[in-house]
């Protein structure tokens, strides 16, 4: 078992009379890639800033690498790599002088010029910050978070934007980090991401942890139905369909149907021949395995891609 | 230390990354002096021999336009990358390194201190080339240059603490410093202004600034330029230990 290296107790945040994060509690592995799933607003960057030292804490205990984040902060940071939400470096340095500028913020600091080959910068290692792709920016971001060899990394939404082959190319270098024993906790609102790259998933709403766990784990539990997915339906078509379907989710033109086993088929067959009664059409049907997305629907009554409220 | 020189370094080298900085430190207090000189001297040709000490006007516009240059690029330099900073995520970035906000804001004042310095040296030695004055730089203009820029680069500190983005913080220090330079006897002698402006020339640092420059380097008044040095650095010092004290780059 791997020990415990970032302990969180009773957190809480309050914005004014906003509580943004509401009592949480959680434990993060050694070598473990952690992600933070939610929708916009759900308080995955005020949780993380707080681990991160940016934002003090209203209640509760942070302990990192067995440092109390109150009393050890400047341990803390030696110890941590950080790529915020929204971050900035100068736009008018190149991409060398951006990474060695903040490894001499350190006084251990690994080779820069060893970080832009890690991160395939080399193309661009003296063109100025200003003139990078978003996708290219983001992979900067990540060298200078690498740049005192941390042990842990925190990357708040590091794709955010991206076009799918950058996403992919963050997605290896992720992969890469934690194939070299470090400790990722990410924030994402993919939750194909979270699949794809997480160890354990922690869903976060409203500032709340509903779920925590593995994808498989997760998905099992909470979203462990199958989905039927009846797109683009008339009004016609959906009335019928909600009629005969016993147990049905309605999203704008979509009827959404879980699959627990028994009488899926009968219920396929049914909804297909509904569809295929003259007019009352739809424009597509199929089966969604369950995601993530359907352990967050089915937990909180939201989407996860459109934003919480 | 290191974490001081290696923030001097790149702020440097990012300084001059950007053309446009070379152009505002390096070519505009030149323009500035030629510009005026050229405009503010027929005029003040009508007013001959207008101190004791019968200076020409050119002498007499010299420390005034020094001192105007170290108020705007003092506080516009630093409000300016504070708030720009800020905006853009470069202090959230920063925050979660080792280097504190007073080791960042120490090795800023140095840079834009030596900044002001040698745009100040470029203009001093076009007037020099062009309008033929030889000012005297010795101990206690270079020490009211220093400190003039401290001032304003804690007074643009200063406002960086409250507005949000570049045009506000572009828009204060640059009207404050307009009205100062209009009250600051640079232009238009004290004594030939009105009696209530004469009063607000008495509350202006800029006033001191420049009378303090104009005693130093032209009139040779050096007992004048030791006071004005200590209202100066007095000023800075407030000025500067306020708007650092209220300088905190975390977002809570
Ligand atoms: N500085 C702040 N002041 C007030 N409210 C804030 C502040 N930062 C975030 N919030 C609010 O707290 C909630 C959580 O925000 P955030 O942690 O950024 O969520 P996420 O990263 O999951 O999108 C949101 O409702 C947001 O509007
Ligand atoms: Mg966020």
């Amino acid at each position: 078992m791997p020990e415990n290296v970032i302990k969180v107790k009773s957190l809480v945040k309050k914005y004014g009379d906003f509580t943004a994060v509401n009592d949480i509690s959680f434990n993060i592995k050694k070598g473990e890639v952690f992600a933070f799933l939610g929708p916009n607003g759900a308080g995955k960057t005020t949780t993380v800033e707080m681990m991160e030292c940016l934002k003090s804490l209203t209640a509760g205990s942070i302990n990192i690498l067995g440092y109390d984040i109150k009393k050890d902060e400047i341990e803390i940071k030696r110890r941590i790599g950080v790529l915020p939400q929204d971050f900035g470096v100068s736009v008018f340095l190149t991409v060398y002088q951006n990474i060695d500028y903040f490894a001499q913020m350190y006084p251990k600091h690994v080779n820069v010029d060893s970080l832009i080959k890690m991160l395939g910068l080399e193309d661009k290692r003296d063109t100025l910050f200003m003139y990078l792709s978003g996708g290219l920016k983001q992979r900067v971001g990540i060298a200078i978070s690498l740049v005192n060899d941390p042990e842990i990394i925190f990357l708040d939404e590091p794709t955010t934007g991206l076009d799918p082959k950058a996403r992919r190319d963050v997605w290896n270098a992720i992969k890469d980090l934690k194939a070299r024993g470090k400790t990722v906790v990410l924030t994402t609102h993919y939750m194909e991401e979270a699949q794809n790259l997480a160890d354990r998933v922690c869903i976060l709403h409203n500032g709340q942890i509903i779920a925590e766990g593995t994808s498989e784990d997760l998905i099992s539990r909470y979203g462990g139905d199958k989905m039927l997915i009846i797109r683009k339906c008339s009004d016609k078509a959906k009335n019928e369909l909600i009629k005969t379907i016993p147990e049905y989710t309605i999203d704008g033109d979509n009827v959404l149907v879980k699959l627990s086993g028994g009488d899926d088929m009968k219920i396929i067959s049914k909804a297909a021949s509904i569809i295929d009664t003259g007019k009352s059409t739809c424009e597509e049907l199929y089966i969604k395995k369950a995601t993530l997305e359907g352990v967050f629907l089915n937990l909180t009554g939201d989407k996860l891609t459109e934003g919480g409220k | 230390m290191s974490r001081i020189s290696t923030d001097l370094k790149y702020s440097f080298i990012e300084t001059f990354n950007d053309k446009t900085n070379i152009a505002i430190f390096f070519i505009f207090p030149t323009i500035l002096f030629l510009l005026l000189g050229n405009v503010l001297g027929g005029l003040g040709s009508q007013l001959p021999n207008n101190t004791a000490s019968g200076m020409n006007y050119f002498d007499f516009l010299l420390p005034g336009i020094l001192a105007i240059f170290i108020t705007m690029t003092g506080a516009q330099m630093a409000a300016g990358t504070i708030v720009n900073y800020r905006k853009s995520g470069v202090f959230r970035k920063l925050a979660t390194t080792p280097i504190s906000n007073m080791e960042w804001i120490a090795a800023r004042i140095i840079m834009w201190t030596v900044l002001v310095l040698l745009s100040l040296a470029v203009a001093i030695f076009a007037a020099w080339l062009i309008m033929g004055i030889h000012p005297n730089i010795n101990l206690i203009s270079l020490l009211l240059m220093v400190a003039g820029t401290a001032l304003f680069v804690g007074f643009g500190i200063l406002v960086a603490n409250f507005v949000k983005d570049e045009g506000a913080a572009f828009t204060v220090t640059m009207g404050t410093a307009f009205l100062l330079t209009l009250v600051s006897g640079t232009f238009i002698p004290v004594e030939t202004m009105p009696w209530f402006l004469q009063y607000l020339t008495k509350i202006s640092p800029l006033t001191y600034l420049s009378e303090g420059l104009r005693s130093s380097m032209i009139t040779g008044n050096t007992g004048d330029a030791v006071t004005d040095l200590a209202i100066v650095a007095g000023l800075g010092i407030l000025l500067f230990g306020v708007g650092t004290a209220l300088f905190n780059w975390k977002e809570d």
